[in-house]
């Protein structure tokens, strides 16, 4: 049978033995792609799923595209799944996975493969090559100490000096399985995927980075590759991947394009949906030239990055953009001058392979400490950077080598923030909120959990900051257009209306689970909203793989109805399903399956010693309020009144209380089906999902959770 | 925007362009999309100024209150702190209260450099 949207089979790297081995997707076509897949096959391959950091070398990493990747599904054709477990988390480094973008992903499923599964550890520093069906281990030890752009460049020089002409072709006939001879002759680069030097020192902050500005950031998966003394994955393919509709899969492509997104002839630019803006770049500084292009992952519809004619800040796109701004206005008054240092920060951290996400608070707090004066040369805290210096390139440039080298106080950062933290006898700043690290050792992302709910909940009851952007368009759109005094384009009761009309299954229709208020923040229709929102991304889009910037689209006022492409019968997730790979899932069919996968995932970080006990926030987020216009002055939200009336309402200048929460906790894990008692899933819920393989691991480790605790 | 308070005198001009230290910084944020709400914080009224330069993609975020608060109690000037209030209470909207706020603040800053003689500006962080 035709397994339509795979390229048929997984490559499976063992580091230590080097050797390359092909593992049968079909054996793992239950679990979707991406995530799925990639959490079946660590559940397969990690023989020891104790481990409580990534840098163990039974730790098991994959890259995954999914059946979309390389098509045309809107946003869905260039994402990639890395997952395993990761580095510099706390208590406990967890089971969890990040998410690249670009053109990697598509380029491994048109070489032939579906995924990459990577194990063991080589004896000394090599870099993969991929062409089409054939995989060599090479040397890496000139590479090593490369960053993350040199890595690139070396590789596709030695590339085109083994076998390609002049005009730049790759020739891979000798190697083509494609059938006609002509089919192994490429322009393309390979893509690669390669750590630099925060990776090669295995540092909590280290990322996962693929051309100029794509990186896999959140989970620490450089440190996961330099631990296996792997530098770079290289992957060039000259296939393709079989749809099984073509037809169909173009039908709901052109859907997006003329009824979702906004058209081109009368742009919209306040237009209220997730897939249908016209292109935004978001990098979070004005662009520093008129001469500029946009730049996508392969497929998007409404690309967010860009290429500048001064060549710097190329594809960096969000939080990496907006790292340093803060601080350049401390020093520097011109702004054409502060942009280009902000845009030459981000191509800092991209070199380095470093996850500036790490700053996002934790340079605030390093701040602190400096000013308070315990950090810097002959403190109690010591450090010989030049302090005086932040916000200038320099010291942007000193910083991350220092954090990406071990070296100053990169040496105590290199294994969790939190760690280090308490290794500086700072814990106290947990819970003033100096150090606002909210979730297992990682930094509050921007969508504060005592406002946000589905954010904050999420990530604890997950595995990191859950860097999922299903739902805080609300709060942006409705801040922003508030902000300027505009009209709303939907109504609070409008609003969550229609985004309830696509909660299927469990909140299909509930709108109180988008309720957010002081009286509804710890009830069940808001862990129901959780629940949808873990178990649609672990399916939808985190295997299938569709961009967390897109998907889900709720509502859209580029369409008369206002509903959006989600779960629609014309551009919905499931259309684009049955065409790519001929199954007639439906949207509710995907959400289940993501339950599953949410399920093994819980399983894995059962074994790796989860307990509810450890389920909870930093301190500072139940003893302070988010307090009112310090970082804006409100966080619009729809929620009801003591009569039912819908409204946007501010939902800063409150905490979380610890007792409600917990109380929340054994809500959620109740309609999970969960132990209560232990957070552990149960053998009656996992049989029910056809896994009894998981609770027999389970009951086997002593941790399978008990029925109707 | 015409100027609606008195120059200041020359003890609080010095003041107005000088840092505050770190202790009395304020907090600030941006909203910045899709990252979310950002944190940030000013030390001067000078970096209030560059905080509120309106830029494409994102929204500063002050409050109006908090602004008053810190202008009278760490900057030291109080017709400028009432004349924020002023803000607040009038501005339709909260980006026009921004648009307000930056215009009111050059206006300041630049009375104070009058008054010190156009001499240059401290500035920056205190570190
Ligand atoms: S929106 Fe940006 S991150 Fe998402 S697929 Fe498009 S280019 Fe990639």
């Amino acid at each position: 049978m035709a397994l339509y949207g795979y390229a048929g089979k997984i490559l499976r790297l063992d580091l230590t033995a080097r050797k390359a081995t092909a593992v049968d997707t079909a054996r793992y076509r239950r679990w979707g792609g991406g995530h799925g897949m990639a959490s079946a096959l660590f559940w397969d391959f990690c023989r020891d799923k104790t481990i409580k950091d990534g840098r163990d070398p039974a730790n098991v990493c994959c890259v995954m595209p999914g059946p979309f990747s390389g098509t045309i599904v809107p946003s869905g054709g260039g994402r990639c799944e890395v997952t395993g477990v990761g580095v510099g988390m706390d208590p406990i480094s967890w089971y969890t996975r990040s998410a690249i973008g670009g053109r990697f992903s598509a380029m491994l499923k048109y070489a032939g493969w579906d995924g990459v599964v990577i194990e063991g550890r080589a004896s000394e520093p090599v870099w993969v090559e991929i062409q089409n069906s054939e995989v060599r281990f090479r040397d890496a030890t000139r590479l090593w100490g490369l960053d993350t752009w040199a890595t690139q460049d070396e590789i596709w020089r030695l590339q085109r000096r083994r076998r390609g002409t002049r005009t730049g072709w790759h020739d891979l006939n000798d190697r083509a399985e494609w059938g006609a001879a002509d089919q192994g002759r490429t322009t393309q680069l390979s893509a690669i995927m390669t750590i630099g030097a925060a990776g090669e020192h295995q540092t909590a902050h280290a990322a996962l980075i693929h051309d100029a500005g794509n990186g896999a950031g959140q989970g620490g998966f450089g440190a996961v590759w330099g631990s296996k003394n792997l530098k770079a994955i290289s992957v060039i393919g000259t296939g393709s991947i079989e749809v099984a509709d073509p037809a169909a899969l173009l039908a709901a492509r052109l859907v997006v394009k003329e009824k979702y997104t906004a058209s081109w002839e009368r742009p919209d630019f306040w237009t209220w949906s997730r897939l249908g803006n016209l292109p935004r770049p978001i990098i979070q500084s004005t662009p520093p030239t008129p001469d500029r292009r946009p730049q996508s992952c392969q497929g998007c519809n409404n690309g967010c990055r860009l290429r500048f004619s001064v060549g710097y800040g190329n594809e960096s796109a969000c939080q990496e953009t907006s790292w340093y701004a803060p601080f350049i206005g401390r020093l520097v008054k011109d702004r054409i001058k502060a942009g280009e240092i902000n845009l030459k920060a981000a191509d800092i951290v991209q070199r380095y392979g470093f996850n500036s996400f790490v700053y996002q608070t934790g340079l605030h707090w390093l701040e602190h400490l400096v000013e308070e004066g315990a950090l810097g040369p002959g403190r109690r805290i010591h450090s010989d950077l030049p302090w005086s210096q932040l916000g200038t390139l320099e010291f942007a440039e000193a910083l991350t080598r220092a954090l990406s080298t071990r070296t100053d106080i990169g040496a105590d950062l290199a294994d969790g923030w939190v760690q280090a933290a308490r290794k500086w006898g700072r814990e106290e700043d947990l819970h003033t909120g100096a150090l606002q690290f909210s979730y297992w050792g990682w930094p509050e992302h921007g969508y504060d959990p005592r406002a946000e709910l589905e954010w904050g909940y999420g990530s604890i009851m997950g595995d990191r900051d859950t860097n999922t952007h299903c739902f805080n368009a609300i709060f942006t759109s409705v801040s922003a257009a508030v902000a300027y005094g505009l009209p709303l384009r939907l109504e609070a009761g409008e609003l969550v209306s229609l985004v309830a009309k696509k909660l299927a299954p469990y909140a299909k229709d509930r709108p109180e689970v988008l309720d957010f208020s002081d009286a509804n923040m710890y009830s069940e229709a808001v862990a129901q909203l959780v629940r949808w929102q873990q178990h649609y991304c672990r399916f939808w889009k985190n295997s299938t793989i569709l961009c967390d910037l897109k998907w889900p689209d709720f509502y859209n006022t580029n369409v008369p109805s206002l509903e959006g492409a989600t779960g629609s019968p014309d551009g919905g997730e499931q259309v684009f399903w049955k065409a790519v790979t001929g199954e007639d899932l439906s949207f509710e069919g995907g959400v289940e399956r993501g339950r599953q996968i949410w399920n093994l995932d819980n399983a894995i970080w059962t074994l790796q010693g989860r307990h509810r006990d450890i389920v909870h926030f930093a301190p500072y987020l139940y003893e302070h309020e988010y307090e009112h216009g310090e970082l804006f002055p409100f966080y619009m939200w729809p929620c009801r009144d003591g009569d039912g009336k819908w409204a946007y309402t501010d939902l800063m200048g409150r905490k979380l209380d610890r007792a409600k929460f917990e109380q929340w906790k054994t809500t959620f894990y109740t309609l999970e089906g969960w132990d209560t008692a232990s957070g552990w899933p149960t053998r009656r819920t996992l049989e029910a999902m056809d896994m009894k393989f998981v609770a027999d691991a389970l009951a086997a480790a002593g941790r399978l959770g008990r029925e109707g605790a | 925007m015409t100027t609606r308070l008195a120059p200041p005198p020359h003890e609080l001009a010095a003041r107005i362009l000088a840092p505050v230290p770190f202790a009395h910084r304020m907090k600030v944020g941006r909203l910045v999309p899709p990252v979310g709400l950002t944190a940030g914080d000013v030390r001067s009224l000078e970096e209030l100024l560059r905080h509120l330069e309106p830029d494409q993609r994102s929204l500063p975020g002050v409050g109006f209150e908090r602004t008053a608060a810190w202008v009278e109690d760490a900057v030291g000037d109080r017709d400028l702190a009432v004349s924020v209030r002023g803000i607040a209470a009038e501005a339709p909207s909260y980006v026009e209260g921004c648009r307000r706020l930056l215009e009111l603040i050059a206006e300041r800053l630049g009375q104070a450099r009058e008054v010190v003689g156009g001499g240059p500006t401290r500035e920056g962080g205190s570190l």
